[in-house]
């Protein structure tokens, strides 16, 4: 029989169809999320994603404040809860919650408390995300809940942490962007007029809680395989960010250097930067944004590659004055380079360009929209974006998860839930607690 | 109370001829020398930002202008300019006419509650109308 | 003979100390947070376990930071981790900003140079070279492989597998062993990574360049971000996919796995409601600079000395944020309190009341530097922040004083400062014991203690230029 082709054997191997077939490496493990916003759930969410059982734990009746916060106030999946089924959920909740039970807990008090040690007590770690000390100082911190179930998993994170002079700083994504450093990298050469600018997508919340993720289960692996005991972290968001600026932070400690924002370029490496095609992809689009010019990235930064887009581009004379990396990585020579290609490109589609330099065997990328990204088929056939049948909510296309496994992948099941959505299943299941019970508790609004 | 004043107002711009309040929004006006129009009335000025402080003008001007204001009001809020070729555009995620309106098909077709709901509507805490894969019909 | 560096003048601020960090605090109120520092506080890190101690990772990327720093967060933690580079070096290690020589770093004894960006993701890692091109190199990866824990590879899709030395191979000789490839795209599928694709591919293929930057109605563009971002989130995706492999080997199976993990999917996975929208209604994600499309007030504006971010969409921040600006500019607060349009939150995040909203803000911020607006936003409880250049980041006193940043006085490299690890932990707590190495420093070591070289052998291949 012959040999699948590595494509073949790939395809096969991480075939999306396939991973429900396959088993959860998370298994059998539970966690409790009680978080806001994005940087704690995201983390409880990426193990969801692998198959623990995730009990996202929120006020109840309106839940946590990222249900209500979707771009323009728009998109909106509906009930919010079975409570309120008029209102729904803001698209700002979704990527972070998939996967998840939905419990809904007044956790103010104290018999809220009490659920929430009941089910911690049961889990293999928590995570929240509330002003450090808050759960300590209502009796279900780590130290409390460690005393009674000591093999616990329990990850803290939030902006500034909670010790040192900053720490009752409040935690938002952009905050920990400006004040850790991240903005002073991202944006227009400041000659140019430019000025500092944001990451679009709230990176420090859901890339920290993959920080955070990433170092639970380093901390599992310890428990199951070495020491049976549980574990206390603290993730700051400001700390991440310098963390992965530490290349910026050597060369200012060693040669006094504050980096350059250097747009669409690289500091690095040229060429290797994305430059303006001058022609739009959609001129009679009624979406007025896709009236706009696209753009493409263009990467020839060996000699022979340069040498070869410089000849097809007519600038000679550029190949041979930039023929050596060293010449041409200079700034100055990034703007004439640049310039060449953007008169070049002046009269083309982004697509129109891609095609040319294709043929030329030379390296590049259109930049894609939204949409644009959502119609790419590679995508899709990876799982990386899937169309979700969600069970509450119907047809939902999805980011995918991050990574795959060939044996024990990762999955999204369901986009989130309704508030409250898993009172009785969760309560029934591991608290014991009777119809009445909660019937009672609903009217005193504990969940 | 009085009203509030703009003559210290460096962004808040007053148009000097019909009192309209333009926005010169910090993307735009932060560092600008040049011409720009009141959304009011269509008057030409010439005007120096450095900083956010509003160094020149406004002085009347001629011709066309470099950049809109970013938005425009009353100063009694009544009435504001937002119509294109007086300030500049706002952002589109879809096309004008696409307004927003509560949805219950996805863009491929398929059942999506993404649209007001009834306690009527549901089962426990699902729409009826997605578990039992039928088209939503509001409860008359 | 050991070149001596200048010793760095950091801080040039001292860190403050906890009398000044916790001073008029009752003992009541600061008891949660002693707690925390004696039980984090990284002086004491090395007197704890690692978690990762038990593994190994040969991290045989080059040219990316995916892979390194995929490796970097193992080695943190513990686990022993061997670069394995072509001879010569990771050609990534001669990048340097604008090519500037001035700008590398030097070992002390050899000279040799290295970049920033490449020792930024050294830490705590041997080096060793070996020359995959050639038949014999690969026979040695294959008995390395044998040893490992993990494998990281980023080289052009199949090419390790057309060498004999994919998954597919190297599970038969070692079927423990968890193998990662990482790229921008993928190593499969119509899109698949072309050779020499890097950072910010990913990034313009997966919406992010897109949405980043101001929008085209104030003349804005899209934007990549300055830093290797894709590499850095695809790196993590692809940690957490090896110690999930790792966790299911030891728990359940018995066996290693496949991983893959690409730049595009990291970030993808990570770009909100871009999906979700466009398939309720066909919407296109904008750019909204430095603004945001869900929340107002959310955002970084300028202000007299540089930018600020002031964050509240709630009602009651609102109003404490214009309360602020009304203490300096009463008419601003007012002309702003006084606007119907603007009393229900929802109808806040129009792009029209944004305008408003902002520049009504900026009126009261060009008047205003970072440090006055702070500090009499956080008086009235609004979160907000100065918008922080690296020269400022290292003199906060919040970093130094908890340990984000680090001098660490190596041996090969001198005093360097670096983020320290960010995985703060009661018990086993990441660390960083070295900056990095020379390339092949670490030959010797290696080929010795794992494959039983002898001098003749490392000599031989040496010489043949296999390692």
């Amino acid at each position: 029989m012959a040999t699948p082709s590595f494509e073949e054997y790939c395809r096969d191997t991480f075939d999306p169809k396939k991973i429900f077939s396959k088993p959860e490496p998370l298994k059998g493990k539970r966690f409790l999320s009680c978080t806001q916003y994005i940087l704690g759930p995201s983390c409880a969410n990426y193990l969801a994603e692998l198959g623990a059982e995730v009990i996202k734990i929120e006020l109840p009746r309106r839940g946590e404040p990222m249900r209500h916060t979707t771009p323009f106030n728009e998109p909106k999946l509906y009930p919010l809860s079975r409570w309120l089924p008029e209102m729904g959920t803001g698209l700002g909740f979704f990527g972070a919650n998939h996967n998840e039970y939905f419990l809904s807990v007044d956790f103010h008090k104290p018999e809220g408390q009490a659920i929430v040690r009941m089910l911690a007590n049961k889990s293999d770690g928590m995570v929240e995300n509330y002003r450090a000390g808050t759960f300590d100082r209502w009796g279900i911190g780590y130290r409390q809940l460690s005393q009674t179930n000591p093999r616990i998993i329990y990850q803290w994170l939030g902006g500034f942490g909670g010790w040192g002079p900053g720490r009752k700083r409040a935690s938002y994504d952009i905050l920990g962007q400006a004040q850790g450093g991240c903005f002073s990298v991202t944006g227009w050469p400041a000659d140019k007029g430019g000025l500092p600018s944001k990451q679009t997508i709230w990176i420090m919340d859901y890339w920290g809680g993959m920080m955070g993720t990433f170092q639970m289960l380093a901390c599992m692996y310890w428990r199951d395989n070495i020491s049976g005991l549980g574990n206390f972290m603290e993730y700051s968001q400001v700390q991440g960010a310098q963390r992965h600026l530490s290349d910026c932070i050597a060369l200012f400690g060693r040669h006094g250097l504050v980096p350059q924002r250097w747009g669409n370029w690289d500091t690095l490496l040229s060429v290797h930067g994305i430059v303006k095609c001058g022609k739009s992809s959609y001129p009679n689009s009624k979406n007025p944004q896709e009236l706009e010019q696209g753009y493409i990235l263009v990467s020839a930064y060996k000699d022979d590659d340069f040498a070869k887009l410089m000849k097809f581009i007519k600038k000679d004379d550029l190949a041979k004055k930039f023929a050596t990396h060293e010449e041409r990585v200079k700034a100055e020579s990034q703007y004439e380079i640049y310039a060449a290609l953007e008169d070049w490109a002046k009269d083309k589609t982004k697509e129109q360009a891609r095609e040319l330099l294709d043929k030329q065997g030379i390296n590049n990328q259109p930049v894609w929209n939204s949409k644009e990204v959502s119609n790419t088929e590679h995508f899709h056939m990876r799982g990386e974006l899937e169309w979700l049948d969600d069970p509450t909510f119907g047809d939902l296309q999805s980011q995918g998860p991050s990574f795959h496994l060939s044996e024990s992948p990762p999955r999204h099941k369901w986009a989130f839930k309704p508030v409250g959505a898993d009172n009785e299943y969760i309560l029934g299941k591991l608290c014991g607690f009777s119809k009445t019970k909660m019937a009672e508790m609903e009217a005193d609004a504990v969940i | 109370m009085a009203e509030a004043s703009y003559k210290e107002c460096s962004l808040l711009l007053e148009c000097p001829k019909c009192s309209v309040l333009n926005y010169m929004d910090p993307f735009s006006f932060w560092n600008f020398k040049g011409k720009t129009k009141c959304a009011g009335c269509d008057a030409v000025f010439a005007i120096g930002y450095s900083n956010g402080q509003r160094v020149e003008g406004p002085s009347p001007a001629q011709g066309a202008p470099d950049k809109l204001p970013g938005y425009a009001q009353t100063k009694d809020y009544k009435t504001d300019f937002t119509a294109t070729g007086k300030v500049s555009p706002p952002l589109y995620a879809r096309a004008p006419d696409q307004k927003h309106g509560p949805t219950y098909k996805s863009i491929r077709g398929k059942l999506v509650a993404a649209g007001k709901l009834t306690a009527t509507d549901l089962i426990g805490s699902r729409p009826r109308f997605i578990m039992e894969g039928k088209p939503y019909k509001p409860a008359t | 003979m050991a070149k001596n560096y200048p010793v760095l003048s950091w801080p040039a601020v001292p860190t403050p100390t906890p009398d000044d960090v916790y001073k008029g605090e009752s003992d009541k109120a600061k008891e949660y947070a002693l707690w925390l520092e004696d039980n984090l506080r990284q002086s004491k890190n090395f007197e704890k376990p690692e978690a990762l101690s038990n593994i190994r990772v040969l991290d045989c990327t080059s040219m990316m930071i995916i892979g390194h720093w995929c490796s970097s967060l193992f080695a943190e933690l513990g686990a022993e981790v061997i670069m394995v580079e072509p001879p010569g070096g990771d050609p990534l290690r001669k990048l340097s900003p604008f090519g500037r020589k001035e700008y590398m770093f030097k070992d002390t004894h050899t000279q040799e140079e290295v970049g920033a960006r490449f020792l930024a993701e050294a830490r705590s890692k041997q080096s060793i070279t070996l020359d995959l091109t050639k038949a014999e190199g690969r026979e040695i990866l294959k008995n390395l492989a044998a040893h490992a824990d993990v494998i990281i590879e980023n080289a052009p899709p199949g090419q390790w597998d057309e060498w004999g030395i994919g998954y597919r191979q190297l599970s038969q000789i070692n079927p423990r062993l968890v193998y990662c490839w990482v790229g921008q795209l993928g190593q499969w599928g119509p899109l698949k990574d072309k050779p020499g694709n890097l950072d910010p591919t990913a990034q313009a293929a997966c919406g992010f360049v897109h949405g980043t930057g101001a929008p085209v109605a104030f003349g804005g563009t899209p934007t990549r971000s300055g830093w290797w971002m894709c590499d850095q989130v695809g790196g993590t995706g692809a940690a957490i996919g090896i110690m999930t492999a790792l966790n299911y080997r030891e728990e359940v199976s018995g066996r290693g796995q496949f991983v893959e993990a690409t730049g595009a999917a990291g970030v993808i996975r990570i770009l909100d409601y871009n999906w979700g929208w466009h398939g309720v209604d066909g919407s296109i994600r904008p750019r909204y600079g430095n603004w945001d499309l869900a929340i107002n007030i959310y955002a970084v504006n300028p202000c007299k000395d540089g930018q600020i971010m002031v964050g509240g969409g709630h009602d009651r921040l609102w109003y404490r944020i214009w309360r602020t600006v009304g203490k300096d500019k009463p008419d601003v607060e007012q002309h702003i309190v006084e606007d119907p349009n603007l009393k229900e939150v929802t109808g806040r995040l129009p792009h029209y009341r944004q305008v408003e909203t902002y520049t009504s803000l900026c009126e009261w911020m060009k008047d205003t530097t970072r440090s006055e607006a702070e500090t009499k936003l956080q008086a009235e409880e609004v979160a907000s922040g100065g918008v922080s250049f690296i020269d400022e980041v290292c003199e906060f006193p919040h970093y130094k004083y908890r340990g984000h940043l680090e001098v660490i006085d190596d041996v090969n490299y001198g005093k360097v400062l670096i983020g320290a690890s960010a995985f703060i932990g009661q018990r086993t707590p990441g660390r960083v014991k070295w900056i990095g190495r020379p390339v092949a420093q670490d030959n010797e070591d290696v080929y010795r203690r794992l494959l039983g070289f002898t001098r003749e052998n490392l000599d031989n291949l040496k010489a043949k230029g296999v390692i």
